[in-house]
């Protein structure tokens, strides 16, 4: 055997990348809730929220969940809205710097990945049960 | 009694730990949206391998699980239940006691071998 220290089993590693797809479709959905939250923290509108994964310090350990990070680079979108309470002197409202058809397709990804590895967990036990059979 | 059959007593108990397991993880599963619901855990491999340590002779037979409630950090309803976790902990469980049951099953057919003959 080598020196080298793995991780979790295969059964650790896959609820890791569960938990960590999990938490992001957590925040996707915040995300497309609040697309057109005019006032949220400190008066401005909602800022789209990130999840940060990093791989897990163990060699093999999986996946964790590194922070919730706010997307403050990309601009708020500035919608004419004369009528609209929040709108400025010119009649523009900035709406949160989310993009519904980009949060969509992230949705997709993430539910996608925890199919994946909800498979690679369903596998591992079909292949445990296999082991048992041998035991008879 | 041979020395094979003291091994039936110890299956017999890691099988009803790891049902009592399976309770508790499905009570878990069942709390998962209960508001101030603390998650709990059976400990039991770790008390059995610290008897077995510690005796000389049979007392590791008296080992029993033990329910705790866990203190990981919480959400904001209180709740400490994460269902993947728990899912994961389902199907480790649910496979060592498949290897119990069937580490048992194997020694009645011994026993019964051991009577009948072949």
């Amino acid at each position: 055997m080598s020196d080298i220290r793995i991780g979790g089993s295969p059964v650790d590693i896959a609820v890791s990348g569960l938990r960590a797809q999990s938490k992001k479709i957590g925040v996707i959905s915040s995300n497309i809730a609040n697309a057109f939250t005019t006032r949220g923290e400190g008066g401005q509108p909602y800022r789209r929220q990130e999840v940060l994964l990093r791989t897990s310090d163990e060699l093999m350990g999986g996946v964790r969940i590194d922070r919730v990070a706010q997307d403050d680079a990309s601009d708020f979108k500035r919608i004419l809205m004369p009528g609209h309470p929040d709108a400025d002197s010119q009649g523009y409202v900035a709406m949160p710097n989310v993009d519904v058809s980009s949060e969509m397709v992230q949705l997709t990804t993430a539910s996608r990945a925890y199919q994946a590895n909800a498979a690679v967990l369903k596998r591992y036990q079909e292949m445990v049960d296999l082991t048992v059979e041998l035991l008879r | 009694m041979g020395q094979g059959n003291g091994i039936i007593p110890d299956l017999q108990a890691a099988m009803r730990a790891e049902a009592l397991r399976h309770t508790v993880i499905a009570n878990n599963i069942a709390n998962a949206e209960t508001p101030g619901f603390h998650r709990r855990t059976v400990v039991f491999e770790q008390k059995l391998a610290e008897a077995i340590a510690r005796a000389d002779g049979e007392d590791h037979e008296a080992v029993s699980p033990e329910v705790r409630t866990a203190s990981d950090p919480m959400n904001e309803n209180g709740n400490n239940v994460d269902v993947e976790v728990e899912i994961g902990a389902m199907i480790r469980n649910a496979s060592a006691y498949k290897v119990h049951m069937r580490l048992l099953s194997k020694m009645y057919h011994q026993l019964d071998t051991a009577i009948n003959g072949i």
